[in-house]
């Protein structure tokens, strides 16, 4: 049986690639019989939708839509001073 | 010839318009201001000296945006090159012995300090969540800034392992002890600072 610690490398690396077979099945063993390899899963999961859901625009631009406006990642500005640089730059 | 598309391209414009939007994207992968403004300023440059191969087709949201993200990446890329990359495998194993550890007599258990808690059954509800998304944020920030970039990498422009590996010159087997180890990290710290933090 596979540790936790195991358990939980693969559980990551299922997030970003296909386990081998003799992975899943390890990883499937554990699993059937830790409730806390299972939390861990979940909470994966929530994770990824969580950053998405922060921190990447929606197809329509609207950037976090889906938050009320108090609860967006705090906009910093472009400093003016870095606006006008650039501007100076490219004109 | 400029075609139409890049004609219309006023950049002066555009820089009021997204320059706020793309200094908070360079903003996540470095804490430095004035590298991020340096970023936002490079990707101008770069947009202006191929403005006519912008032909329209997206956003010039979505061009600019791609633009910002090649500048990111090979700025990570230096960065990885000028520091030691990677943490020594030694290193790594002691920062996993506060979550893993011998428990009823088997090791590398969940310690029972940082086992996992019961988040909910159902996760959308968790990410309506305020005190959650809150603390995710913070805990996003709280990642040192090399494990931040890569699981980004990975989570935001959905990069693939061998891709960041390539790109950054690391391995592979790094790479995904990179991301192991910021979502522990990650997960940890959203338990502590949202669920532990009012019932201690």
């Amino acid at each position: 049986m596979i540790s936790c610690k195991v358990a939980s490398q693969l559980m990551s690396k299922a997030m970003d690639e296909k386990l081998s077979w003799r992975e899943t099945i390890a990883l499937k063993a554990h699993l059937a019989v830790c409730d806390l390899c299972r939390k861990f899963q979940k909470h994966l999961v929530v994770l990824r939708a969580g950053v998405k859901q922060i921190l990447r625009p929606s197809s329509n631009d609207a950037g976090n839509k889906a938050l009320p406006p108090d609860d967006r990642a705090a906009i910093e500005k472009l400093p003016d001073e870095a606006k006008n640089r650039i501007k100076q730059l490219i004109s | 010839v400029p075609n139409a598309a890049s004609k219309q391209i006023d950049f002066p414009v555009l820089v009021d318009e997204l320059g706020d939007y793309l200094y908070n994207y360079a903003k996540r992968y470095f804490r430095d201001d004035a590298l991020a403004e340096d970023l936002v300023q490079e990707t101008f440059l770069a947009a202006v000296r191929t403005a006519e191969g912008f032909r329209g087709e997206s956003s010039p949201k979505t061009w600019l945006v791609s633009i910002l993200r090649h500048k990111i990446i090979d700025q990570i890329r230096s960065q990885a090159r000028a520091r030691s990359a990677d943490l020594s495998q030694a290193e790594t194993e002691t920062e996993y012995k506060v979550f893993f550890g011998e428990r009823d007599g088997y090791d590398d258990e969940w310690t029972i300090e940082r086992s996992p808690m019961d988040w909910t059954a159902n996760p959308q509800s968790v990410l309506e969540q305020k005190a959650f998304v809150g603390a995710l944020q913070q805990c996003l920030s709280n990642l040192s800034e090399r494990l931040r970039q890569i699981f980004l990498l990975r989570e935001i422009e959905d990069c693939l392992i061998a891709d960041i590996a390539a790109q950054l010159g690391m391995t592979e087997t790094n790479v995904r002890v990179t991301l192991h180890r910021a979502r522990v990290l990650l997960r940890d710290c959203i338990e502590l600072s949202w669920l532990k933090a009012g019932s201690t």
